[in-house]
């Protein structure tokens, strides 16, 4: 019998925390300075460029941390969850409407994620003819990068699968005045 | 064949606001009511987003309206 009235003091506690996670992401309004237009749009830009400038400062300098990267790329995420009110995460806390967003991002992320893999092949197939017609050693690669850069190379590929669908999402952010017809 | 291009698409019109500000609510109150977050309810008042049946029909009833007189297709009037 206490042990039933336990279990149900744990469901009822269970059921409490579920309904306060699922009002903060829904209606948290201290993150909306990352939530409107002008953010997204600047969350965007800061993201690309820590995704994609980071490892090109590596490749030109060799000196910089992964780190670093790995540290920039988890705030630039983090910021990015944020900014979407979670919708990536988890289907029960969004609505039909963020939910359509969702499947729109995802469809668009797979899209621009092969276009980016396959725009990176082309680059080293035209590099191989390239070299093949200039000098006479086309496809010749020894990959002999050394380790460091194979961890960079292998974070912007967990980066760039981790932060497509947040920039896939869209710059449309939520209005800034509305909470002037909030209440 | 396939889908029409998004412009292309019937849109449907609806009296939302209208209808949300007679009966007293706020965005937020008819978004508690329908479970849904408040800015869909503005997406749907602005006509950028066109609700499910289910969400149109549980919007209806919590204004206390058939569907009908809440939502049309664009170009016709209830």
């Amino acid at each position: 019998m206490e042990t039933k009235s336990f279990e149900e003091r744990m469901d009822a506690l269970g059921r409490k925390a579920d309904a306060g996670v699922r009002d903060w992401v829904r209606n948290d309004s201290v993150f909306n300075w990352l939530r409107n237009t002008p953010a997204r749009i600047l969350l965007a830009l800061v993201s690309v460029g820590v995704l994609y400038g980071i490892p090109a400062a590596q490749l030109f300098t060799r000196n910089m941390s992964q780190w670093t990267y790995i540290g920039a790329l988890l705030v630039v995420i983090v910021l990015q969850k944020l900014s979407v009110r979670f919708a990536f995460d988890d289907d029960s806390e969004i609505d039909e409407y963020q939910m359509k967003r969702r499947n729109r991002a995802y469809r668009r992320a797979y899209k621009r994620i092969g276009l980016i893999i396959g725009a990176a092949l082309a680059l080293v197939a035209w590099q191989g003819i390239y070299l093949k017609a200039s000098l006479g050693s086309g496809f010749q690669y020894s990959f002999d990068l050394a380790s460091a850069n194979w961890n960079f190379a292998f974070i912007f590929v967990i980066g760039l699968f981790a932060l497509q669908k947040y920039l896939s999402w869209g710059i449309k952010g939520e209005p800034m005045r509305d909470s002037a017809t909030k209440h | 064949m396939g889908r029409k291009p998004k412009h292309e698409e019937e849109r449907v019109a609806n009296r939302i606001e209208e209808l949300r500000n007679a009966a007293g609510l706020s965005r937020q109150a008819l978004a508690d009511k329908v479970d849904v977050h408040y800015q869909t309810i503005g997406y749907i008042e602005r006509g950028e987003y066109s609700p499910s049946l289910v969400l149109a029909l549980k919007i209806s009833k919590a204004l206390g309206q058939p569907v009908e007189k809440v939502f049309s297709l664009e170009g016709e009037s209830n």
